[in-house]
């Protein structure tokens, strides 16, 4: 899967971007602040409709004028190549068309084109909240599965209405009949939720572990297991998770009301690592917490090479000089050959000279992009 | 801005109509004082008409002009068969079908926690005793596929399952998310078809 050109008006510091990339290694350089990042950004939004560094829309359009466009065409091999586009506005909300046509639903883009972003915020995945973990397993999963979107989108509104009655029956002291209804709608939905992601995990945790020892010289060992809510076999069908599920909401429903919130389900769970047994948020040093969230990344394009049939298109934003010699060269040689690949430096000193060598050189500077 | 005073008035009426913000507020008031005195009167005398005349059938809760809507008192309709929708616009797309000739239940509205309404604030009370006499033999639930329209139909389903009907719920083919006025008719017809018992 690679991307043939890429066009951004008031998208960020670009006014007018027409960028034409090569299929391999492309190797975006300047300093900071010149836009490097936000082309990475760009084509991350087109694969999941969300930026990775703001989640406020309206820092993507240029200061001063109201309508942002990012628009990209993407050649496929396991897939009719598709042209993506998403409109920003000030005043709307932001529109997708795929193929020239407009889409309803903005999810709708989600999985046309399949992205890895690796970030500097990324080793937050594995020493931060749960929330970002579930964040990352929400947006990668959702690249592979339109299902998952779906199920996403609906589960989020059920929860916000079951939280808004337990907060009503709290308040009230009445039961009402239909608490029932929603909780078998959130089972539903949930199910589907807890399945992708034992599958998802399953398969992440099996290629992040052999990435993580490859990493670290064999000695040591990264475990990356899903905790979840509902205690249930991998191999379960949905309709018994679901049951599974509903029957724990009905055991906890007194405490769901005296809490007047949902206190169990998918959007509690949270993803484990551990290394060599002990819990990487707490016990890890910050070196083995970034291997661990490099070898995740890694883990996920096998993951989504797997489910795709085709590579997915790996960003690389900033984190070059963050890494040792040795990861560099790990990350660039899962990489290379396999995945249209950008990466953003202030320097070509940051990267391997055979890396360079094999890749095409773009100067970014203050907002426009020239092939070296 | 500054308008005439009467003028002001007919713009903030227009901006609380749903969909219509200042500026299509402005134009449409700027409309009325274009057209002439017969024009305007018989806008006015359309909207108190309907504020007048209009009321709920009390059998389906459609809306009517008549004590009883035409549905309800059409004899060559079939009685054993309901169709619950959530809003009389609902009944409106499906009449165009003219493939459903069963009786409808306008329940007038959805279940939905966090705009404060209950399942006691719809007309599910009033659909229940409906069933008392035993004409109604299978009953088709016809709310959006929304979150809240599903819920909806599972509750009432529920309600509905120890009284030993046939309860179906309509589903194939509809837009996910989709409201049932938006729907094109032969997806709608598609819809009836394949409705599958819940
Ligand atoms: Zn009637």
């Amino acid at each position: 899967m690679d991307i043939q050109t890429l066009s951004l008006t008031n998208f960020r510091n670009y006014v007018d971007l027409n960028f034409i990339p090569s299929n391999g290694l492309n190797i975006l350089v300047g300093m900071n602040a010149q836009g490097k990042s936000a082309v990475l950004e760009a084509i991350y939004f087109l694969a999941t409709s969300k930026s990775h560094r703001t989640s406020r829309d309206m820092d993507l359009i240029h200061v001063g004028v109201s309508i942002a466009r990012v628009n990209a065409h993407v050649d496929r091999s396991e897939r009719n190549d598709v042209e993506l586009e998403i409109v920003l506005s000030r005043a709307e909300n932001k529109i997708v068309k795929i193929n020239t046509v407009k889409h309803p639903k903005i999810g709708d883009i989600v999985g046309q084109l399949n992205a890895v972003i690796f970030s500097n915020s990324d080793i937050d995945m594995v020493r931060g909240e749960p929330s970002l973990r579930r964040r990352f397993l929400n947006l990668e999963i959702s690249q592979v599965s339109p299902q998952y979107v779906y199920a996403l989108g609906r589960y989020k509104r059920v929860l916000d209405q079951r939280n808004n009655l337990l907060r009503e029956i709290k308040s009230s002291g009445v039961q009402t009949g239909d608490l029932g209804a929603w909780d078998s709608q959130l089972a539903q939905y949930g199910s589907t939720i807890i399945a992708r992601r034992m599958k998802f995990i399953d398969f992440l945790a099996e290629e992040a572990a052999k990435i993580y020892s490859s990493l670290a010289g064999g000695s040591e060992e990264l475990a990356v297991t899903y905790k979840k809510s509902v205690d249930i076999d991998l191999h379960a069908p949905e309709s018994e998770i679901a049951a599974a599920f509903a029957k724990l909401l009905s055991t906890r429903r007194g405490l769901d009301i005296m809490r007047g919130t949902t206190t169990i389900g998918p959007h509690r769970d949270d993803l484990v690592l551990t290394i060599n047994g002990l819990a990487a948020r707490e016990f890890a040093s910050q070196g083995q917490q970034r291997s661990a969230a490099i070898a995740l990344k890694l883990a996920e394009i096998n993951v989504m090479q797997e489910s795709a049939g085709e590579a997915p298109v790996v960003l690389l934003d900033d984190v070059m000089a963050e890494l040792d010699e040795a990861r560099r060269a790990r990350v660039l040689e899962i990489t290379t050959g396999r995945c249209q690949t950008f990466i953003t430096v202030t320097g070509l000193e940051e990267i391997d000279p055979s890396a360079v060598a094999v890749g095409s050189i773009f100067d970014v500077q203050s907002g426009k992009v020239t092939p070296r | 801005m500054h308008y005439a005073k009467p003028l002001a008035k007919l713009v903030s009426e227009f901006e609380k109509l749903p969909g219509i913000g200042p500026k299509s507020a402005q134009r449409l008031a700027f409309h009325i004082l274009r057209i002439n005195e017969d024009e305007a009167r018989e806008l006015a005398n359309a909207v108190m008409d309907v504020k007048q005349y209009i009321k709920l059938c009390p059998v389906c809760f459609n809306y009517t002009d008549q004590p009883r809507c035409e549905i309800c008192s059409d004899a060559k309709r079939d009685r054993s068969v309901l169709c619950v929708v959530s809003e009389p616009r609902d009944v409106v797309a499906m009449e165009k079908t003219n493939e459903f000739r069963g009786m409808y239940h306008v329940l007038g509205g959805v279940i939905s926690p966090m705009d404060g309404i209950g399942p006691e604030m719809l007309k599910i009370r009033e659909l229940l005793a409906r069933m008392t006499d035993g004409e109604v033999k299978e009953i088709i639930l016809a709310t959006n596929p929304t979150i809240e329209g599903d819920t909806t139909a599972m509750y009432i389903a529920g309600l509905l399952k120890p009284l030993g009907v046939k309860v179906s719920r309509i589903a194939h083919g509809m837009p996910v998310g989709g409201d049932m006025d938006y729907a094109d008719q032969a997806t709608l017809i598609q819809a009836l078809q394949w409705r599958r018992e819940i």
